[in-house]
């Protein structure tokens, strides 16, 4: 049934352009995939469900592909999650070897991807059954643990990520409580009875405080170091060493993708710690070893399948790219949780069969077309980015037709350039917007069911577990930070 | 004294204010909650937390820099402003004028903030991305974009 539906021209249409999106928006410094998905939600509002959704992925794990093209080719991560791939891969480009590397992290990717894809298939089915017994307790517990574990393990200081929780949480309180039907915070505005929606708040904070910050700099372009198609592939003793650390990589990636927070950063970082225990050369780490590249590119690739398995069986999102998907699911009237899988199939086996298809594109386009995409970093600044300003005011506007949307997003793209500033990680404030009504509503369906006996929430086992779990997080945490500022004062 | 006990202190302030407010619906009881208990849970914790970070930054005042991203100066912070600016303007103008007219504008500030080109270039450029735009979201994609109530 998947590949059934993966393969219409509707959607095969949308895997393709959503890859394509997604990899130039990884190529290009600045925007990244969770700018790019928010731009391009209102452009889906024409397609189905699952269309929707398999474009928007395409851009989410396309990304990962574009991300290390830049990276390698002009020692600029592109997103994040390529960080690390500059340490090897930009120094093999120095000594000639860019085409081999980009192969490898094409490669890479694609062999992690579709570890992640067949995964997803039995893992997240099996977890959409166990989820079956759960209840609203379960899905509080899941969706504060989720938050928890984003805040500890964000960018910056806890308290500052535990802050952007709190005003996401407080945001998400604008509008109708649904259960009572009383509007809340709304000033007497009528219009924001219907709340403030993610779009207009993830497109100010990250596309239009993106515009602002690049409007302080005035930096040239970078060049591209130029790829030629013959030494596009690696030698056999280059590939020897590669394989290993794709599996390797792609297992690990998928293993941390499913635990909340940004997992693909997590596991690149992870992953190349890993290569460089296990590897016979690791003096050859930070000057151009290969295993350096394959490992972490497969490890962003092997999370970002993996991301999709709580969203799919459970309907919790973990990492914000993943949040966009829920809304984009909501937006089109599909709430996305255990029973998904029973009552929206297409859906589901869609969306894990494009995931294949997706992989397949995004290995074609990426070999061959490598001197194409390096070339996309030439186009003038000023006209990128009065393009992304554009795309930000119509996409917000054509969510509802809201001029209120429009003031949404100019003020939290200044709010969020002020953010940046300061060092604040926004990713958090994006996912409590979207976790928050279900957290709000779990809570209050869990105090019903109790009858206001806490105790029954904190007897059930499966709470009991998750609950114990983010209090040793947090105590973890907590000594974790005492013991450094102990060692600082020390030295 | 710094952007960081500045924003502290506003994120206290909104706290607060929030906190307050949430008092207007009714909490319910523990058996049938309200409206209210859910705000006044998340503004009590936002209180907490922005009182630390108020705190925090009031310790960190001497090391400020090391905490923050430093913000523009001279040149490059009038260029920033002057974009801000045109977003304001376009927030404030567009329902009046429209999307086309704004978006021009807005485009030709972009184009003459961020880019080298002249005024002819920028002229011609904004039109052409204007009636792009219009044509790709208005008719390939049927959303409409406002048309400004002075001319409808």
């Amino acid at each position: 049934m998947g590949f059934a539906v993966a393969l219409t021209g509707t959607n095969l249409l949308a895997c393709f352009v959503g890859v394509l999106i997604g990899t130039l928006v990884g190529i290009l410094p600045g925007i990244g995939p969770i700018g790019a998905m928010a731009l391009l939600i209102p452009t889906t509002f024409s397609m189905g469900p699952v269309s929707a959704l398999i474009m928007l992925s395409g851009i989410f794990y396309g990304s990962m592909y574009g991300g290390s093209t830049t990276t390698i080719l002009v020692n600029v991560p592109g997103e994040a999650a390529s960080v690390v791939t500059a340490i090897d891969g930009y120094q093999m480009a120095c000594k000639g070897r860019a085409g081999a590397a980009l192969s490898v992290a094409a490669v890479g990717s694609f062999v992690a991807g579709t570890l992640g894809v067949v995964a997803t298939m039995f893992f997240a089915p099996a977890l959409a059954d166990f989820a079956l017994d759960f209840g609203p307790p379960e899905f509080f517990c899941l969706s504060l643990l989720g938050l928890l574990f984003l805040s500890q393990l964000g960018a910056g200081s806890a308290l500052k990520s535990f802050l952007m929780v709190g005003l996401g949480l407080g945001l998400g309180t604008v509008g109708m409580d649904i259960i009572l039907g009383v509007t809340r915070f709304t000033f007497g505005q009528m219009e924001l009875g219907q709340g403030v929606r993610f779009v207009p708040v993830a497109m100010g904070l990250y596309g239009i405080s993106e515009v602002l910050a690049i409007a302080e700099r005035t930096a040239g372009i970078r060049r591209a170091i130029r790829v030629n198609m013959r030494e596009l592939f690696p030698s056999r003793q280059e590939w020897l060493r590669a394989i290993p650390p794709m599996f390797r990589g792609g297992i690990l990636g998928f293993a941390l993708g499913i635990i909340p927070g940004p997992a693909a950063i997590l596991s690149t970082f992870a992953s190349y710690g890993l290569e460089k225990k296990l590897s016979k050369h690791p003096e050859e780490f930070g000057k151009g070893a290969i295993e350096g590249v394959a490992g972490p590119e497969s490890a962003n690739n092997g999370a970002t399948s993996a991301g999709m398995i709580p969203l799919l069986a459970l309907g919790i999102p973990f990492a914000p790219p993943i949040a966009l998907l829920l809304g984009a699911l909501t937006i089109h009237g599909i709430q996305p949780g255990p029973l998904l899988i029973g009552e929206h199939p297409e859906i589901f086996w869609g969306l894990v069969a494009s995931m294949y298809v997706g992989n397949g594109i995004l290995l074609v386009l990426n070999l061959p077309l490598v001197g194409l995409f390096a070339n996309v970093l030439r186009i003038p600044q000023h006209l990128l980015m009065g393009l992304i300003l554009i795309l930000c005011l119509v996409g917000t506007y054509s969510v509802n037709n809201s001029f209120l949307d429009i003031y949404i997003l100019i003020g939290m793209g200044f709010v969020g350039y002020i953010l940046r500033k300061l060092r604040f990680d926004m990713a958090p404030l994006i996912l409590a917007l979207v976790l928050g009504p279900t957290l709000e509503n779990s809570l209050r369906q869990s105090l019903f069911m109790a009858r206001g006996d806490l105790m029954f929430i904190l007897s059930r086992p499966y709470t009991a577990v998750m609950l114990s779990v983010g209090l040793a997080v947090l105590i973890l945490r907590s000594l974790l930070g005492h013991r450094r500022r102990g060692r600082s004062a020390k030295a | 004294m710094g952007w960081l006990i500045g924003t502290s202190s506003c994120l206290f302030f909104l706290s607060v204010s929030y906190l307050a407010m949430s008092f207007q619906y009714t909490l319910g009881t523990l058996e049938q909650p309200g409206s209210g208990l859910y705000p006044l849970l998340v503004g009590i914790l936002m209180v907490g937390l922005s009182l630390s970070f108020v705190v925090q930054a009031l310790k960190s005042r001497k090391r400020q820099h090391q905490e923050i991203e430093p913000f523009p100066a001279g040149r490059d912070a009038g260029r920033v402003s002057l974009l801000a600016g045109s977003l304001v303007l376009f927030a404030l103008l567009v329902k009046p004028f429209g999307f086309a007219l704004c978006a021009a504008g807005l485009l030709a500030a972009t184009f003459r903030l961020l880019g080298p080109w002249g005024w002819m270039r920028i002229v011609i450029a904004s039109l052409i991305t204007v009636v792009l735009a219009t044509y790709l979201f208005n008719h390939l994609l049927g959303v409409p974009l406002p048309a400004g109530t002075l001319f409808s």
